[in-house]
């Protein structure tokens, strides 16, 4: 019989109640490596304070200072040992625009496939080699006992379409080396990033990817190569899809209140990803424009209201603030752009005016504690400096899609009514599948990772497109992809994309032929900065903080499994680390959390 | 043909840790037998598994070069061999998180390759004792004046006839720590 598991009461004492330290390990072993430290309320349930920090300096700012501005692609692709293809891409978009080159349709083809595969791959391999391991029967059975046995109990609604009868094969598929579904997602992962390979050249440092267009050979063979492995993939993802529905519903379901685990106020940032090359110049001037006919919409959600999906109007309104990060203010460094090309005023703040001014310091969090700033993007209806989040990529480019209604590529559509449609066709052994993603009550961790199930059929929709567009390219004998440019002595230049786990701007300063200034943001930054100079929480601070604990293990045994999913959420690029402290209450023991089933004592 | 893999792997921009990609060029540009290729191996242990795994025909030899902090003199050598070894499934599903979340990381990659069996009988590793850990494109002199030496072990260790290689310290994946080796 499966046990009654009620909802944590929140605030149900204000005294101390039984506290504890936790570590998650690993947090120091990689570079910039996360933690987020926060005070648990254990009697209560409910983590009452959280802290996000960053212990090692980058600098790719400064590194980039006086190159020559054609690197830049090849360089800040070394940002990142998972998303480098991303920041390789954006800062082709960066360099396109500094540069004033257009490349020939079929390059942009070619990169939006390449783009699309890497989200296809990234967002499996995390999924259900990492996520699904926090949703498994081996963690379900250490964390949640109750829910364990609740799920052996329950039916999965979409057996049919998944082939586990129960939501507990579900967990036993994900279990990990044994599960029948973490391998097969392993070996996803492979072809996925083949798919990659065939458009770029290299994973995950793109070889054939430059400004102007790029170098892959436009062969029928290796569209038709990659057209194959994408059937495969899309015939996954109808099996992929309803299991992870099923696996999320039940959540809901099994520990009712968990809605608010990882939950925050709904502000999404998307910058915006995959570009129309009939509409897109690389022009400043039409920015707008060619933002607005991207095939993922860019826009900032704030309250579940689509402020704005102007690229120019989310560029100008980025503020660099300090918060409680080890730098020195720039107010008195030199200013690099007094105006866009457009004429409006540019904020000292911006990224195109920041100078990175390091001061190593003792970590202090009542002061400064982390490396990274706090990016902030100025609401100038009501004067806010709004902390948006990206909640690991999909929620936030669904939700602005969904809401602008603009995207319409015949395999996915945005009609513009709060929903975004599939439709898959049919493949080897599946007949076509048509899915919906609606927007959901919450930001929070269930529907952050929900989203990214959905965005991976999104990729995998985009991709079918864009391969009917490039092969048409081909066909029509319109085989060119690379335009010629010059490299001008003065210029700017700014690129928006979405890396797979969020918002990834460049900007770039050009003076004399060389780079002048380069500040690309991740978006990591956006998710796991620290207090801002108003005082203001970053989102994985302010998701954790008020998350309330379902764990059924008391502090003896404790996983902090709940406080790992809202964290794991966001996607975090870096393995993260989760510190656990009493407050003022009596240290009880320490524990160190390992990211596949908690706590080593 | 002895066909033989000599794989970098590190960060860049690191400094000392960055010894690996930062000698990149310069082993790829030295005079090799044909069978031995010379690759970065940063790209995920779980892409080069799936790499080796596919292979028609597979190396007889692999040499990694990489920066281990390790507690010896900065810039000291050490040729290590791997002798196999597991640390138990929650440590191993450890290290895929990290290969999945983008850590660069030798000992990750030998823990992987060994889970899913892709390793020849012989893995040399060639590991550096980095100095402190900061951003720069340059060595610290001890690394710096250590490069010929690591660049001739590297190709002895490729090249050389194992019995008549200098003694290696075994390396063991149970053994293997969290935060470091040994």
């Amino acid at each position: 019989m499966a046990e009654v598991i009620t909802a944590p009461k929140k605030g149900k004492s204000d005294k101390p109640g039984q506290l504890i330290d936790m570590s998650w390990d690993p947090i120091t072993r990689i570079v910039g490596s996360l933690g987020i430290y926060t005070k648990i309320d254990f009697e209560n349930k409910e983590v009452k304070e959280c802290y996000s920090t960053s212990s090692i300096f980058r600098g790719y700012s400064i590194f980039m200072q006086n190159k020559d501005p054609r690197d830049a692609h090849f360089i800040t692709s070394r940002i990142c040992g998972i998303c480098g293809d991303n920041h390789a891409t954006c800062a082709v978009y960066a360099q396109n625009m500094a540069f004033g080159v257009r490349p020939p349709a079929l390059a942009e083809w070619i990169v939006n496939l390449g783009e699309a595969a890497e989200y296809m791959f990234d967002h499996n391999i995390y999924q259900d080699n990492l996520v699904g391991v926090d949703f498994c029967e081996k963690m379900v059975r250490e964390t949640n006992p109750g829910v364990w046995e609740k799920a052996k109990n329950t039916d999965a609604p979409n057996a049919d379409k998944h082939g586990y009868k129960k939501i507990s094969d579900i967990m036993t598929a994900l279990n990990p080396f044994e599960g029948e579904f973490y391998r097969e997602t392993l070996q996803v992962s492979r072809y996925t990033r083949e798919m990659f390979c065939l458009m770029e050249g290299r994973h995950v440092h793109p070889s054939t990817l430059y400004p102007g267009g790029v170098g892959t050979v436009p062969s029928i063979q290796v569209f038709t190569d990659y057209l194959v492995r994408l059937q495969r993939y899309v015939e996954f993802m109808k099996r992929c899809l309803p299991l992870h529905d099923d696996l999320f519903d039940f959540w809901y379901d099994a520990l009712p209140g968990y809605e608010e685990v990882g939950r925050r106020r709904i502000l999404l940032g998307c910058w915006g990803s995959f570009q129309d090359p009939d509409v897109c110049d690389y022009r400043y001037e039409t920015m707008n424009e060619w933002g607005n006919a991207m095939y993922v919409t860019p826009g900032v959600v704030v309250d579940g209201e689509l402020v704005t999906t102007d690229l120019v109007d989310i560029n100008l309104n980025i503020r660099i603030l300090l918060g409680s990060s080890y730098y020195e203010d720039w107010e008195n460094e030199r200013t690099f752009v007094t105006h866009d090309p457009l004429g409006n005023p540019v904020d000292k703040r911006h990224p195109w005016n920041q100078t990175t001014i390091p001061k190593p310091q003792k970590r202090d969090f009542n002061n400064n504690y982390t490396w990274v700033m706090s990016p902030r993007w100025y609401d100038q209806r009501t004067d806010d400096h709004l902390a948006l989040d990206t909640g690991g990529g999909p929620i936030a480019r669904l939700w602005a899609t969904a809401l602008a209604g603009k995207v319409d590529c015949g395999y996915l559509k945005a009609p513009g009514d709060g929903t975004v449609r599939f439709h898959l066709p049919k493949t080897a052994l599946k007949g076509p599948v048509d899915f919906t993603w609606s927007i959901p009550k919450w930001s929070n961790a269930i529907e952050r990772h929900r989203a990214r199930t959905y965005f991976q059929v999104y990729a995998a929709c985009t991709a079918l497109y864009f391969m009917e567009k490039a092969l048409g390219e081909v066909y029509a004998g319109r085989t060119k992809t690379f335009s010629d440019f010059k490299v001008p002595e003065e210029a700017i230049g700014c690129g928006f994309h979405e890396a797979v786990r969020g918002v990834l701007s460049h900007h770039v300063v050009i003076r004399d032929g060389k780079i002048a200034n380069y500040h690309p943001y991740p978006p990591t930054p956006w998710n796991a900065n620290p207090r801002d100079v108003y005082g203001t929480p970053g989102p994985y601070e302010d998701a954790v903080q008020g998350t309330p604990i379902f764990e059924e293990n008391g502090p003896e045994n404790f996983k902090g499994i709940d406080i790992m999913r809202a964290v794991r959420s966001f996607d975090p690029c870096l393995p993260c680390g989760v510190h656990m402290f009493t407050g003022e209450g009596k240290k009880v023991h320490e524990v160190q959390h390992s990211p596949m089933f908690g706590a080593v004592h | 043909m002895h066909r033989v893999l000599i794989g970098t792997i590190g960060y860049q921009y690191l400094r000392d840790y960055s010894v690996g990609p930062m000698l990149l060029p310069r082993l790829q540009a030295m005079a090799w037998p044909p069978g031995v290729t010379v690759e970065e191996l940063n790209w995920g242990p779980i892409a080069v598994v799936q790499n080796l795994e596919a292979m028609a025909e597979p190396y007889d030899r692999i040499v990694l070069l990489a920066a281990r902090e390790q507690g010896r003199a900065v810039g000291t050598l050490t040729l290590r061999r791997w002798r196999g070894g597991l640390p138990e499934p929650e440590r191993i599903q450890d290290r895929i998180a990290e290969a999945v979340t983008g850590v660069i990381s030798v000992d990750n990659l030998l823990v992987i390759g060994e889970h899913f069996g892709v390793w020849p009988e012989e893995v040399f590793l060639v590991d550096v004792e980095p100095g402190p850990e900061e951003a720069g494109t340059t060595l610290t002199p001890p690394v710096e004046a250590a490069m010929p030496a690591i660049l001739e072990t590297v190709r002895r260790a490729a090249l050389a006839e194992a019995p008549s290689l200098p003694p290696m310290e075994p390396m063991h994946g149970h053994l293997l720590g969290l935060y470091h080796a040994n």
